[in-house]
């Protein structure tokens, strides 16, 4: 869980429960699993704001025809959220670690599968993906060569991370 | 009345006894479900029963709750097979006043025009019927599954009296005298060579070779037997007094 993730969702809202009822050509059936477009809810991402733009892409709600009403699990949206973030970690050191096989280093496997999982390093981890975001372009998470110096830190950030929690 | 008479056919009126429709009981059922039904909110939701997915429905679910609101002394809807649903599934159909309909749960209402389930058949027509008979007793057989070596005899035995199984009788392997079954109880069918009419009844053929093979059952050997010899008068056959 963190808390940085958690105020992101707070502004969610969802969707209004009205679905279009189809009857298919033989008449055997009748769809209404899709909101009408005019009331669906989709949040719209901060310009500019990576996380805001992962958040609203995990977005997820839940109709129970119980109930009768939408309902958005911010937990398991933010947990969604994390999982993306702690792969995409991952993924950098394989990309930016400066060594013939990265899978191989121990940042990257206990990156790939010691990272703790409480709030206080989850919002660490959060800061530091923010800070790699800022200096990669949009081929995927490879830093620009213009920023080595930030490939190193970030790096060196992580390995700080692992000595502490390891 | 003696033990191999037919006692529907003679209650039959003349036009029936003339024609020799074929009888099922799921004409009788399907007479029992509505003709129409306008579905509004309530009536969607009590369709679609407490399941806890989705909203969509399909006339599965549709004839599965009607089938469970409908009160029926002859015989239980729970058992019903898959393949009399869909035959009853066929008769039925959804149709909206207009393209725009909506289900509201703000308003716990549909909008935007009428829904309705419409009986398009009342009967089911003699070309359905004629593939059911006989289906649910043929399934029965061919699952039939683990035999002990006495069953062997017993197959033997229900192959003799059917006629026309030669290849079954001549092998050994249990697989082969059940497929050779399964195919010859299929042609008797197909050809309705015992000129069965009623659905329930041909089924019926098969449970009892099922319980025969399968248990050594003598009441459903009997029961077999009888409908056999009764097939004998040429008649068609719409009942028989079974022994329990």
């Amino acid at each position: 869980m963190s808390s940085i993730l958690l105020k992101y969702t707070e502004d969610f809202k969802v969707s209004r429960p009205i679905f279009p009822l189809r009857i298919n050509e033989a008449g055997t059936s009748i769809g209404a699993s899709r909101v009408a477009p005019q009331f669906m809810y989709r949040p719209q991402p901060i310009e500019g704001d990576v996380l805001s733009a992962l958040i609203c892409k995990s977005y997820e709600e839940h109709f129970s025809h119980v109930t009768g009403v939408f309902k958005v699990d911010r937990d398991t949206v933010v947990n969604k959220v994390m999982s993306i973030i702690r792969n995409e970690i991952c993924t950098f050191l394989d990309k930016n670690l400066p060594m013939r096989s990265p899978k191989q280093s121990k940042l990257y496997r206990w990156a790939y599968r010691n990272m703790p999982k409480h709030k206080d390093f989850n919002d660490g981890l959060i800061h530091l993906y923010t800070y790699i975001r800022k200096y990669t372009g949009s081929n995927g998470l490879r830093i620009l060569p213009e920023y080595k110096d930030h490939q190193d830190n970030a790096i060196a950030l992580l390995d700080a991370m692992r000595k502490k929690y390891e | 009345m003696g033990v191999f008479d037919d006692k529907k056919f003679e209650e039959l009126d003349w036009i029936s006894q003339a024609t020799e429709p074929i009888d099922s009981e799921l004409n009788e059922l399907l007479e029992k479900l509505p003709d129409e039904l306008a579905i509004d909110f309530n009536t969607y939701m009590k369709l679609i029963g407490d399941r806890t997915y989705g909203i969509d429905m399909s006339l599965d679910t549709v004839i599965h709750s009607l089938l469970q609101q409908t009160p029926s002394n002859e015989f239980d809807v729970d058992k019903l097979s898959y393949n009399h649903r869909d035959q009853l599934k066929k008769c039925f159909k959804f149709e909206a006043s207009t393209n725009n309909l909506t289900i509201n749960f703000e308003t716990r209402s549909i909008d935007g025009g009428e829904l309705k389930l419409i009986k398009t058949a009342t009967t089911l027509d003699e070309d359905t019927l004629k593939n059911m008979l006989g289906y649910e007793g043929i399934c029965k057989v061919s699952h039939i599954g683990y035999l002990e070596s006495s069953a062997l005899g017993r197959i033997n035995e229900i192959m003799e009296l059917l006629g026309d199984c030669q290849t079954g009788l001549r092998t050994r392997s249990y697989r082969r005298k059940r497929h050779e079954l399964v195919g010859r109880m299929q042609k008797l069918f197909k050809n309705n060579e015992w000129n069965i009419k009623d659905t329930g009844l041909a089924d019926k053929v098969g449970f009892w070779i099922h319980d025969y093979i399968k248990e050594g059952n003598l009441a459903a050997l009997s029961n077999f037997c009888r409908i056999k010899v009764m097939t004998h008068k040429g008649q068609p056959i719409y009942s028989m007094e079974e022994v329990e």
